[in-house]
């Protein structure tokens, strides 16, 4: 008898706790939102289920857990907290991105730089909040709307603030059409979003590959910061456009961004154990970051109508939302919303330039952060 | 401090001095994030121009490289063709279907 009290002493039943309960329904929530709304399933399913094996309380001494040196899921973490996975994330999204779009209309780059004000804004907000300078940069980092860049960053500057960072980033990237349209409505009116803008030149084979050396060299001499993160995405990039990789590109955009997300969001969730995610902090990060976020859709939106004011080819100011990067979710609404004015404006090319353009801003600007803050 | 962590002004140094800010008060991290905002806007201006000379530039290269019009490795990559093939082929089926139903909503009207 007194072995089976101590066996069910150790059991999760026992030792569970209010906060492991409630992140084990944030799991459950997070995989519930994926399958039946649809919101980035392939990475809050990964989270969600991490967050649940993560919350699971383990005997002392058993050492299961992401933060028991020598676990299981302490290796798998280590790509986390090292900032291995980000970079390889990159690679896989530089050989899926078409730059074509950003090439024929350049003066859509600004959109993508207008973009991460909400990255600055929210880096002096969380100062203004108390947190220390090197939290607030991984804090603010979350406006680029760019999980991996939110991961890598947070990984180098603040490793404690990791879990509740990477949640909060991906949470809003999957809350994209929740989140950015009533700010892009409020901000435009309607015959701003009923412009229609020119169809895309076409782009030669050489243009698109001098552009990934050559964005590379520009970008990282003016923010060497973001050698990884830039040097990961435009090597990826130049496997697909360079046309003699194409196996490799085909591996980096299919089965190895695949492997590594999986890695990367069930690691996250992991980390989210209750008695390191459930503070204040996290909270407060939680708030930045859906400011962050929506300064940032604000910032990209105005700026296109500011540009308006000297251009003759007018913009639609709803292209500038899809400045924050989340690559394609903010391109596809910008559609959406172009198209509940007008069902015949095709906006989603044109968005994509803004919005590789955003990757690209957001990893400068990871850049800067880390090289100032560290 | 921000410009001397370029990689134009740390190309001639052995070691890179990352290391950064010493005040963390809020006048200073205002400062940070105008300055930071300035190298990201400065950067994506700078790709800007870059993409808009680059027409420029590959015409007059042109003269002395033409262009083919099938990079040689891609004559044994079929894989690639049957990939833009797809996405070619998925767009024309778009554009006609969008062209067939305002076709048939002006019937209706």
């Amino acid at each position: 008898m007194e072995i089976l009290t101590d066996f069910f002493d150790t059991t999760g039943f026992a030792t569970l706790t209010l906060g492991n309960a409630i992140m084990i329904l944030i799991g459950i929530v997070f995989i519930f939102l994926a399958i039946t709304k649809d919101y980035e399933p392939l990475l809050l399913v990964p989270i969600g289920m991490g967050a649940i094996v993560g919350n699971i309380p383990v005997a002392a001494g058993m050492g299961l857990s992401v933060y028991d040196e020598g676990s299981v899921l302490s290796y798998l973490y280590f790509g986390v907290s090292a900032g291995v996975y980000p970079p390889l994330i990159f690679l896989g999204i530089g050989a899926m991105t078409d730059f074509s779009t950003m090439l024929s209309n350049p003066k859509l780059v600004l959109l993508g730089a207008a973009a991460q004000i909400g990255v600055f804004l929210t880096f002096f907000g969380a100062l203004w909040l108390g947190f220390q300078p090197n939290e607030a940069g991984a804090i603010g980092i979350i406006g680029g709307a760019d999980g991996p860049t939110a991961i890598f960053l947070a990984s180098k500057l603040a490793p404690g603030l990791l879990g509740a960072i990477a949640i909060a980033a991906y949470s809003y990237m999957a809350l994209v059409p929740v989140i950015q349209p009533p700010i892009m409505k409020l901000l435009t009116s309607r015959e701003e979003r009923l412009i229609r803008m020119k169809p895309p030149r076409k782009v030669s084979k050489r243009e698109k590959m001098i552009f990934p050396v050559a964005a590379f060299l520009i970008s990282t001499m003016i923010a060497p910061g973001a050698v990884v993160l830039l040097g990961m995405l435009f090597f990826g990039n130049l496997l697909k456009e360079s046309l003699v990789t194409e196996r490799l590109a085909q591996t980096a955009r299919t089965a190895m961004i695949d492997v590594v997300t999986i890695l990367l969001g069930f690691a996250v969730g992991a980390s989210t154990q209750a008695d390191t995610f459930l503070t204040r902090d996290s909270l407060q990060i939680f708030g930045l970051g859906a400011l962050s976020f929506a300064i940032a859709t604000a910032g990209g939106v105005l700026f296109a109508k500011f540009m308006n004011l000297f251009l003759t080819e007018k913009i639609n100011p709803l292209v500038g939302a899809a400045g924050v990067s989340a690559v394609p979710d903010s391109a596809r609404v910008v559609q959406m919303v172009g198209q509940q004015e007008d069902p015949h404006n095709f906006l989603l090319m044109h968005a994509m330039a803004p919005n590789v353009a955003g990757v690209v801003g957001s990893a400068i600007a990871a850049g800067v952060l880390w090289s100032v803050l560290t | 401090m921000l410009l001397k962590q370029t990689g134009l002004t740390l190309l001639g140094q052995s070691d890179f001095p990352l290391g950064g800010s010493e005040s963390n008060n809020l006048a200073d991290g205002a400062v940070q994030a105008l300055v930071g905002l300035i190298i990201v806007f400065s950067a994506l201006i700078v790709i800007s121009l870059f993409i808009a000379a680059l027409p420029r530039i590959l015409a007059i290269l042109s003269a002395v490289w033409p262009e083919v019009d099938e990079p040689a490795g891609n004559t044994g990559h079929p894989d690639s063709l049957v990939a833009d093939d797809g996405a070619v082929l998925a767009a024309i089926g778009y554009v006609l279907h969008t062209e067939f139903q305002r076709q048939l909503e002006s019937h209706d009207s």
